[in-house]
């Protein structure tokens, strides 16, 4: 018996063979159960193919996963579905204006110019180099140097005395740098030793240190 | 997620964004709270003056003046017991350049150095606002260079041209003699930081006490030539060396130029730059003033 549904089905689907339609055939002629059932299913199938295609809606899946009752996955299961799962985003112009705003914003922020003291602007990226300066004044009781390295500032880098010789190990990045020595906090002395020097815009020189690696 | 959902998110993003682009101002007013009251409490100044000079130097802060930079002017400023008028000079001055896009760092340099070496601050007042004019002139012209194509692979170039052509300005190298450098280093197809280069010998030059049509034609002689940045630095050094064994600036780029014209029938460039960086070492090395361990 569940082999004839076997074949009813078989031929229902247009899969069954020529031997296979003349066994049920005969077996229809004979048996009213089973023609009754084969009758009801070839008007079932017909009434599908009749029946007119509707397309589900786009969203029907997302609608109703959403309605079916909400279990509380972990947390970790939540963040591997929200980093792993694929999703369709669904756009409207407001939110791609914004993003794009966004972009913008960040490609501004980074690309804007650093301003501030002139030691950034004249060091370029690198490594720092250790440079010595050295300055001889018997007489002087302190030495610092002071530089747009260090905003000027008279006793940030004071310098080592022995026998009337200062002298001191900065640390700098490759870059040209202005400098002067200050004697006894108040005396301010551009670096004899220097290979050149510049005019500070206020009536004074300056050394110029020059840093290459 | 709803629809509504999804279209706040962006636009959260946005205002948050929109809130933290000025973090350097929220960043000052965490640091100063109370603006700079704390400073100016030391001073001479009456109140009202210490609550005026206050205001301009938040507002110096919020106009994108770094806040340690109006810490350090206005305390140096305090000890020099300078006068409010000129104190805010200094923060009009540094606020001014800043909003007008200018590059700050000279500006803020020359006061903070000038009150560190105790000039007068009228002088340092007046020494500023000249460098910010100028550099105010120099942007222009460092534009139209870079329109006609002499454009910059790094932002920083541009502002470092600047810079050095406010610099010339100021040694008074007029600006035609600055843009006929920029059109030889065009014509040669070289980069900005050549042009920097040779604004800055000629400035170094001029300072060196050459007149500065002296000065700019003998750079610009030597950017005809094809000079690199590391030809002109030796140029530099020989002209030093000069003064050092007590040549006048002048007649040691006199000398340079009947050299050059001697060796240039024949000789080539390389040889003849060789030949002057005898004396003086190659380029590369500890540098100027220092020896680098």
């Amino acid at each position: 018996m569940d082999n004839e549904r076997d074949i009813l089905h078989k031929i229902l689907d247009d899969d069954a063979g020529e031997d296979e339609k003349k066994i049920i055939t005969r077996r229809i002629e004979t048996d009213p159960g089973l023609r009754q059932e084969f009758t009801g299913l070839l008007h079932a199938v017909q009434m599908l193919e009749e029946s007119e295609q509707r397309e589900a809606p786009a969203f029907f899946t997302a609608e109703v996963m959403k309605k079916l009752p909400k279990r509380s996955p972990s947390v970790l299961a939540r963040l591997r579905e929200f980093l792993f799962n694929s999703r369709v985003l669904r756009w409207n112009m407001a939110s791609a204006m914004a993003t794009a705003v966004i972009l913008v914003a960040v490609i501004v922020s980074f690309s804007r110019p650093h301003d501030g003291p002139d030691l950034t602007t004249a060091a370029a990226t690198g490594e720092a180099a250790t440079v010595r300066l050295t300055f001889y004044s018997p007489q002087a009781q302190r030495v610092a140097v002071a530089g747009d390295f260090n905003k000027w500032k008279t006793d940030a880098h004071e310098m080592k005395g022995t026998d009337g010789m200062w002298s001191i190990d900065l640390k700098l990045k490759p870059g040209v740098y202005t400098y002067s020595f200050v004697v006894d906090g108040k005396t301010w002395v551009p670096d004899p030793g220097a290979e050149s020097y510049v005019d500070d815009g206020l009536g004074s020189r300056n050394a110029v240190l020059r840093v290459n690696i | 997620m709803t629809k509504t959902n999804i279209t706040l998110w962006p636009m959260t993003l946005v205002l948050l964004l929109l809130f933290a682009m000025p973090s350097w101002t929220i960043a000052a007013e965490k640091i100063y709270p109370d603006g700079f009251s704390k400073v100016l409490e030391t001073s001479t100044l009456s109140r009202t003056e210490q609550a005026e000079v206050n205001a301009k130097a938040v507002n110096a802060v919020s106009a994108g003046v770094p806040p340690e930079d109006v810490e350090v002017i206005l305390s140096r400023a305090i000890n020099r017991k300078t006068d409010a008028g000129t104190i805010n000079r200094f923060l009009d001055t540094s606020m001014s350049t800043k909003k007008e896009g200018l590059p700050l760092g000279p500006v803020v340099d020359r006061i903070e150095q000038g009150l560190s070496k105790g000039v007068p601050p009228e002088r340092i007042a007046a020494a500023s606002e000249r460098l910010a004019a100028k550099l105010a002139e120099a942007r222009p012209l460092v534009d139209s260079l870079i329109r006609d194509g002499m454009t910059p692979k790094r932002s920083a170039e541009r502002e470092e041209a600047i810079k050095s052509s406010a610099r010339a300005l100021e040694k008074s190298i007029p600006a035609e003699e600055l843009k006929g450098m920029g059109t030889a280093v065009r014509d040669k197809r070289g980069s900005l930081p050549l042009f920097t280069g040779a604004v800055d010998t000629a400035t170094y030059f001029a300072g060196s006490g050459m007149p500065a049509a002296t000065a700019s034609r003998l750079v610009r002689n030597a950017v005809d030539k094809g000079y690199s940045t590391r030809d002109l630095d030796s140029m530099v050094k020989h002209v030093d060396a000069e003064v050092k064994r007590g040549t006048r600036a002048e007649e040691a780029a006199a000398k340079m130029d009947r050299e050059n014209m001697q060796n240039e029938p024949g000789m080539d460039r390389r040889d003849m730059r060789s030949g002057m960086m005898n004396n003086r070492g190659a380029g590369t090395g500890p540098g100027m003033g220092g020896h680098m361990r």
